[in-house]
């Protein structure tokens, strides 16, 4: 893969990398240091790759790595819950968030990036079974564990 | 409904983040090349080290294209009852002297001695520390390994009773088909009593009509008697011609032998360890 392929998909699907590091950093600041740190570890590794086809979820992998142990660094000074829930609509003041991100955002964080790989990001059962390094049964439960909670959390919401 | 319209717009600044570090990495050179040869490399070279292993570990076992006999060691992992003598030995070594080595009439062929011993303790099949005196070879009774052993062995394992022994031939069952395996086929196993020596069985070859003897190594002085200095030797008698026939034929002949309190075929692999 030459650089410019590289700089190619990682801009195609930039939008994708970013609401996968929201999902699990609630600091946009986070989130650009943890796609700094994943393009630069990526673009290391790059000779690891065995089918340029496999970039995005090699790729995806790396960038939730990155996520995790920035939040991991950042839970040292703050206890961080394993939800998001500190993220009540305006926020910051500037933005509203969605009910359905809001209930997102509340889900544990297994189940959350599950649910945002498959229904927000659209990759396969056998794709997010790669990215997280989980059977693929592992990521079909909590797929169906995911949706349980957020139509118990969007019922008031939306009638199903 | 578009799930991604729920989530939260990408702001600029995680773009700018983004071309920045496609920038810094740029500046690192071009993209590294797939290292297939270095994985494949080690791949091999972990199978060539397999198969090295593999048969450093086959020549170890078998030498000149015969598999090494290996002591047999299930007979010494516990305290294994056998009928040899009234009192239980205390190991120590007393160097006979020819005064207690004067031969006698008495003959305990055939006595069966009902009174249980404890084996010696567990040994590992060791080279064993030999000395040799002339054409008799004494082993310190500390040595961890004693034919004893195997004699003891031989007694259960061969499920022959005390009655048998003194009989000539061990008897064998049905369940100890793997016995004949289990036996070597030119060593013999030979107690002695208290006025008896190796060099009585020397001197006199003509008392085993029939018997081919190729060497007589004394294994342990065998002291019986906690009291007494008068010691038992426990020998080890290689034929010349090797065969089960000869050996049961031997066994037969030295356990009607006078001074012979007990003569019994040794394990396989006792000739190894004795060396």
């Amino acid at each position: 893969m030459t650089k410019e392929s590289f700089a190619d998909i990682i801009l195609k699907n930039e939008e994708t990398f970013y609401r996968v590091s929201k999902s699990i950093l609630r600091s946009d600041t986070d989130c650009e240091d943890a796609i700094h740190n994943a393009v630069l570890k990526a673009f290391e590794n790059l000779g690891r790759l065995k089918r340029e086809e496999f970039f995005k979820t090699w790729f995806t992998r790396i960038l939730i790595n990155e996520c995790l142990k920035i939040r991991k660094e950042n839970s040292r000074y703050a206890p961080e819950s394993d939800t998001l829930e500190a993220l009540p609509s305006g926020q910051d003041g500037s933005e509203d968030y969605s009910e359905l991100y809001s209930a997102i955002s509340v889900l544990p964080e297994k189940l959350r990036i599950t649910v945002v790989l498959f229904y927000i990001e659209g990759f396969r059962i056998e794709e997010i079974s790669e990215i997280l390094k989980i059977p693929k049964g592992t990521v079909k439960s909590r797929l169906n564990t995911g949706r349980k909670r957020l139509k118990e959390l969007l019922e008031d919401v939306y009638e199903f | 409904m578009n799930f991604k319209d729920n989530f939260p717009i990408m702001p600029e600044q995680f773009h700018n983040a983004l071309i920045s570090a496609l920038d810094e990495a740029e500046s690192l050179g071009s993209a590294p090349e797939r290292r297939v040869g270095a994985k494949r490399l080690a791949a091999v070279l972990a199978s060539v080290l397999v198969v090295l292993i593999s048969v450093v570990s086959l020549s170890a076992v078998f030498k000149d294209g015969q598999r090494q006999k290996l002591p047999v060691s299930d007979a010494t992992t516990e305290p294994v009852p056998y009928t040899v003598t009234e009192r239980e030995t205390t190991g120590e070594a007393v160097q006979t002297t020819e005064a207690e080595s004067t031969t006698q009439e008495a003959s305990t062929v055939g006595e069966t001695h009902q009174t249980t011993i404890k084996a010696p303790p567990a040994t590992k099949p060791s080279a064993l520390p030999v000395t040799k005196e002339n054409d008799v070879t004494t082993v310190p009774a500390s040595s961890e390994l004693t034919v004893l052993d195997y004699l003891a062995g031989s007694l259960t394992s061969g499920g022959s009773s005390a009655a048998s022994v003194s009989a000539g031939v061990p008897q064998t069952d049905s369940t100890q088909s793997l016995l004949p395996r289990l036996l070597s086929d030119e060593y013999i196993a030979v107690l002695l009593d208290e006025e008896h020596s190796a060099k009585d069985l020397v001197h006199s070859p003509e008392e085993f009509p029939g018997v081919k003897i190729d060497s007589i190594t004394n294994v342990r002085l065998w002291n019986s008697r906690p009291d007494s200095d008068r010691v038992q030797q426990l020998l080890l008698i290689k034929l010349s011609e090797k065969g089960a026939d000869n050996v049961a034929q031997a066994i037969s002949v030295l356990n009607s032998t006078p001074g012979v309190v007990l003569a019994l075929p040794c394990y396989q692999g006792v000739e190894t360890v004795i060396r």
